[in-house]
Order: structure tokens, then sequence, then C-alpha cells
């Protein structure tokens, strides 16, 4: 039984140490050798005294830094923090603060991101840098291996220690750090390769962003059953023939992204004639795949190749999962279906109390897939981990997904949408109220609103409805580089609309709805 | 006929102001902003403008050779097509 994600590394690397674990660009990486490299920096890691209750930061591509440090990390008995290397400075910056690393593994000394206070320790890539490195220690990866060498890593085998913290849009423009231990992400990682019959032949590509929670299938479930990895380098995805032609020559088997992503290699990627003969299985969850492009997406792969719709939010892991057997007709969605990872998903009221069959509740979920809580915020945690009315005393506590959905006659769950003000964009989650704050903190913009518009392609895609200050007023062009200061670019709004006044409902309330229809009146 | 970099400059950023900052003037846009940074340019943006530049250039872009480098700024994109079209013998 394993306890925790270190764990299948280790047992893989006893069993198959010759087997390939990673195929990166350069080269390819043994279980055997991976292994070696992952205790000797998690001995490095012991040495300054970094393990449970620890936190690591990881500001790399996929590579092997990355998932090297994420290994060594865990082995170590720590936490690993996934940071997105394309995020802003700034942004990066308030993580770090709120996650509070003791070590950083990164592709290159941070020079703009203000380190946190209690970061001790930045593993490079390379070479450190001569010279001044404000008191840290700082160690190139050869030296890292060497120290780490002598270095015993005992290994507790506590399955509740946080093993991953994913940070997610926050509503009052501060990130939430979602925190799931060995135990939660375990639940789903076995499950899935069961489910999903993984083997040790199979190729699996790494898509999703390491800060993203796709990214923590790809990475356990392949070495949970010996298979290979696959990142996609970076940049493939701005040149969508190269990507599709990657999965066929890659003979990748197993690909899980966002529909967004799909939809990318569906309309401008030319997936169907770069022949991907070799997958056996597309994973996709985010967000809501369109049926039309689905329909492309069922032509454009081989007739046997299986698709999974699956769902969960960050703070759940994939909790539902539905095996797509059969399209659905004209006017019927795509059903998210069953509850998975040992997971118990019911469709409540705002009270906690079961709806009838068919109609519309909030999906609450329950089980060990079901995360820690938010990292330092144990009353925001309590507002979404709550016990149902009038359940037995001691139940378990359930997470209140803010999805709205229904429980069709067939026993299949469906989504239908959100009961607050986020949405996703490509499949990231963006709480409406982040860009918002992010507005609001440049001085001449008086007032602002974010919607969401539909957008065949994209799902959606952002607006922003803004009234500046008179007479300082400023232009599409400095919001968008306030914005771009601040935000990651999956946050950023695709429009950008002056306006003199923003309208309201009668009860007073900006207008939304109104804002999202499809012709605002610009300012002049 | 050869563009001079000058012209280069002033066809990428109209192109880029035309779809992304529209209602600008064309000359607000500094040809040495990092428009990555800036928030100019999303993922998707960013297709974009790799599809124009190798329509510009003629000659496929591949994505490994999208960098902060190559595509950071305005500047940075007219050179890329300059060598491009160098290379090729396209200019």
């Amino acid at each position: 039984m394993t306890h925790r994600l270190s764990d299948l590394l280790g047992q893989r690397a006893a069993e198959t140490p010759q087997a390939v674990a990673l195929e990166l660009e350069e080269r390819s990486v043994s279980y055997g050798e991976l292994a070696a490299w992952v205790a000797q920096l998690a001995g490095t890691l012991r040495q300054s005294g970094i393990g449970r209750g620890d936190r690591v930061g990881i500001h790399a591509p996929k590579g092997l830094l990355a998932y090297a440090g994420i290994f060594a990390t865990l082995r170590a008995g720590a936490a690993y923090v996934p940071l997105d290397p394309q995020a802003p400075p700034a942004r990066t910056a308030r993580i770090l603060d709120d996650a509070a690393p003791r070590a950083l593994f990164a592709d290159r000394f941070p020079e703009t991101a203000p380190a946190p206070e209690g970061l001790e320790l930045i593993i490079l890539d390379g070479a450190p840098p001569a010279g001044d490195c404000a008191g840290r220690r700082v160690l190139g990866w050869d030296e890292a291996l060497r120290e780490g060498l002598s270095a015993p890593v005992e290994l507790p085998a506590a399955g509740d220690d946080p093993a991953y913290v994913l940070y997610t849009s926050g509503s009052t423009g501060q990130p939430k750090g979602v925190v799931h231990s060995h135990r939660s992400a375990l639940a789903f990682i076995d499950w899935a390769v069961e489910a999903l019959t993984i083997r040790p032949d199979d190729r699996v590509a790494g898509v999703a962003g390491l800060h993203f929670d796709l990214s923590t299938f790809d990475l356990f479930a392949t070495m949970a059953a010996g298979a290979t990895l696959v990142p996609l380098p970076e940049g493939v995805l701005w040149r969508p023939r190269e990507a599709s032609r990657w999965i066929s020559r890659q003979r990748i088997t197993t690909w899980y992204s966002t529909p967004s992503t799909l939809v990318l290699l569906l309309t401008r990627g030319g997936l169907a004639e770069a022949a991907p003969d070799a997958l056996r299985r597309v994973l996709f969850a985010g967000e809501v795949f369109p049926i039309k492009h689905l329909r492309r997406l069922r032509e454009a792969i081989p007739p046997e190749t299986a698709l999974f719709n699956l769902y969960g939010p960050t703070e759940t892991n994939v909790c539902t999962w539905h095996p797509v057997s059969a399209l659905p007709g004209e006017g019927e969605d795509l059903p998210i279906g069953r509850p998975c990872s040992g997971d118990e998903v019911l469709v409540l009221d705002a009270e906690g109390r079961p709806v009838p069959e068919g109609e519309e509740g909030e999906l609450w979920v329950q089980g060990p897939s079901v995360m820690l809580g938010y990292r330092g915020a144990p009353e925001l945690t309590r507002r979404v981990l709550r016990q149902r009315s009038g359940a037995p005393e001691g139940e378990e506590s359930w997470y209140t997904t803010g999805d709205l959905g229904r429980r069709d006659g067939r026993g299949d769950l469906h989504f239908h949408s959100r009961r607050d003000h986020m949405v996703k964009v490509r499949g990231y989650r963006v709480e409406l109220g982040e860009v918002e704050v992010a507005l609001y903190s440049h001085p001449d913009i008086r007032e602002a609103a974010v919607v969401a518009v539909p957008d065949e392609d994209q799902g959606v895609r952002l607006r922003a409805c803004v009234v500046t200050e008179e007479p300082a007023r400023c232009s599409v062009l400095e919001i968008k580089r306030h914005l771009g200061g601040l935000l990651p670019s999956y946050m950023l709004p695709a429009e950008i609309i002056l306006l003199d006044t923003l309208p309201t409902t009668p009860s007073g309330k900006v207008d939304r709805a109104s804002l999202a229809r499809a012709e605002v009146q610009e300012a002049t | 006929m050869s563009a001079s970099h000058g012209d280069l400059i002033r066809q990428i950023r109209e192109f880029i102001v035309f779809s992304f900052v529209r209602g600008e003037q064309p000359e607000a846009l500094d040809p040495d902003l990092n428009l990555i940074e800036a928030g100019i340019l999303d993922s998707l943006a960013i297709i974009e403008v790799a599809d124009y530049l190798e329509s510009l250039s003629g000659a496929p872009v591949q994505g490994h050779e999208i960098n902060p480098e190559t595509m950071g700024t305005i500047s940075a994109m007219a050179r890329f097509v300059a060598a491009r079209r160098k290379a090729g013998g396209v200019a």
C-alpha cells in the first residue's frame, strides 16, 4: 500500500530501474536515474533542515529540475508549491509570501520577484550566479546533488501530511492556496491508474503547467503505472500544427488537457491530418466541452481512442468521470457522470438538503480526494467545508463546490453553471473579483466591472467595463499594461470598454447581464 | 524589395494595435515595450502574432523560437523577420 506520493517513484525504480520515466527533448531519464537524483536532492534539503511541515517552491518549466525538485521535496517530507513561470513577478511574490517556502527550485536566479523572508536555499538548473545572493545559499544542480550524497533520508509514513499547495484565483484579489495531502492526491491517482488502465507502455503527454491541477495526473499517474511522461516542450502550443504533429511523432497514448487546448488543436492545428494513431485515451477537464467541437475531436482521432470527461474543482481533485461512449444528441449536454476517487457527490439545496431528481442544486463532494483546506485561511476553509443540515453527529464535512447541476434519471450528474462570479477561461479558474481588484488598484479608475461573454471557441472571454476618473482618463493601452503587471495571462480581459457610467439594476447593483450582452455603448 | 527596419516596425505595430488594442493610436505603442509582460499579448494573441510573422517572413515559425527575445517587443519581432528574410533570401 502506497501512503506517500514519493513512494511511487521509489517502487518503480526498484522494480524497473531501466524503464524510461521522463522523455525530455534533450535526453531520456530512467526510473533508476531519477530516483537516485531525487534521493540526493532530498538529502540536500534535509541537510538544511527542510522536511515535514515545510514548503518548497518550484519555479521552472516542465523539465528535469522541476520534476526532480517535486519528488525531492516530497521525499524530504515537505510540500511542493508549483509557481507559474509565466506569471507576473508581482503575483508570484504574493503567492511566495503566502506560501513561505524555505527552499526554491528555480530555472534561473529570481531577479525581479522579491524573495520572501525565510527562504534559505535556492537550487538552480545551472551554475549559481557569482556575487551577492542576498544572504541565501544558492546551489547549482551538480553541487546540490553532491551535497545530498551522504545524507540519509528517513521516510515518515504520514499520509495526512500536506503534499502540495496549488494557488487558484481568489475573489478578494489574494490567490487561495489549496492544500492537498498525500492521501487526497493518491485517492485520485490510484483511482485514475486503475479506471483508465494506465500501463507501463503508455506515453503520457505533460500538457498542463505544474501550477495547474491537471498536472498531478500527468506526473503521478505516470509514475504509479511505471509509464513514460513526455512533457510538451515550452512554446509548442503557440504553434498548434506543431503540437498536433508532436502528438503523432512522440507516439503519445494519453493526453489530458482542457477542452480549449483540444479545440485549438482541432481548429488551428490540423489534428486530424496529423493522424495521432497511438492515442489510446483523451481526457479533458476544467470546463464544458462544446458539443460541436467534441464531435470534431471524435472524428479526428482513431475510433478506438477512449474519451473521458473528468470533473472536479482543484479542492477535490477529480471527483466525477464520464466515459464518452456516445455523443450527446441535439439539445443535450455532456454529463460529468458518476462519482470517482472514492468520493460521494450529492445535489443539495442551500441548506444542504437533497433536491428531487432532475432538479438543479449545488454539487457537494465528500471523500478521500477532498483537500485539507486553504493555506492559512481557516475561516475561508470552514465556509466551504461544511456539514449537511441534520447530518448525523461526526459526519465528515462536504466541500461545497459552488457549481450548480443536476442528477438525471440514469444517475449521471450534469454541470449547469456557477453560483457566484467565478468563471473558467481556457480551463483556468478566474474570480472576476480578482480582476476587478486589480483594475481598482489603478489610481485613474473610478469604477470597474468584469463580466464573462460567451465565445464560440473559447467558451468565454473576459470583458472589463471601466469608468475612469475625470479628467485623467487613462487609455485602454494603459489599463492593459497595468493589468499585465498584476495578473497572469489567462486573467487578462480580452476586451476593455471605457464607459461614462456603469449601468445599474433597479436595486442599484451593477447590471452585469447588460454588460455581458453583445453591444455595449462605449464612451466617446 | 527590401523593407527597412522602420517599415517593418510600422507594419507590425499596426497589426498589433489593430488586432489587440483597437482604438489606440499605433504611435502610442513603444516598439521596445515588452508586450507579453505588459499584458497586451495573451497566449491566443501570441499564436496570431506568430502566424503574422510567418506570413511576413515567408518561413515557418517554430514553437521553440517563440520567446521574449524573439517576440517580446515589436523591435524584436522586426529583427526576427528581417533575419528570416535574409536567411531565406526573400528580401
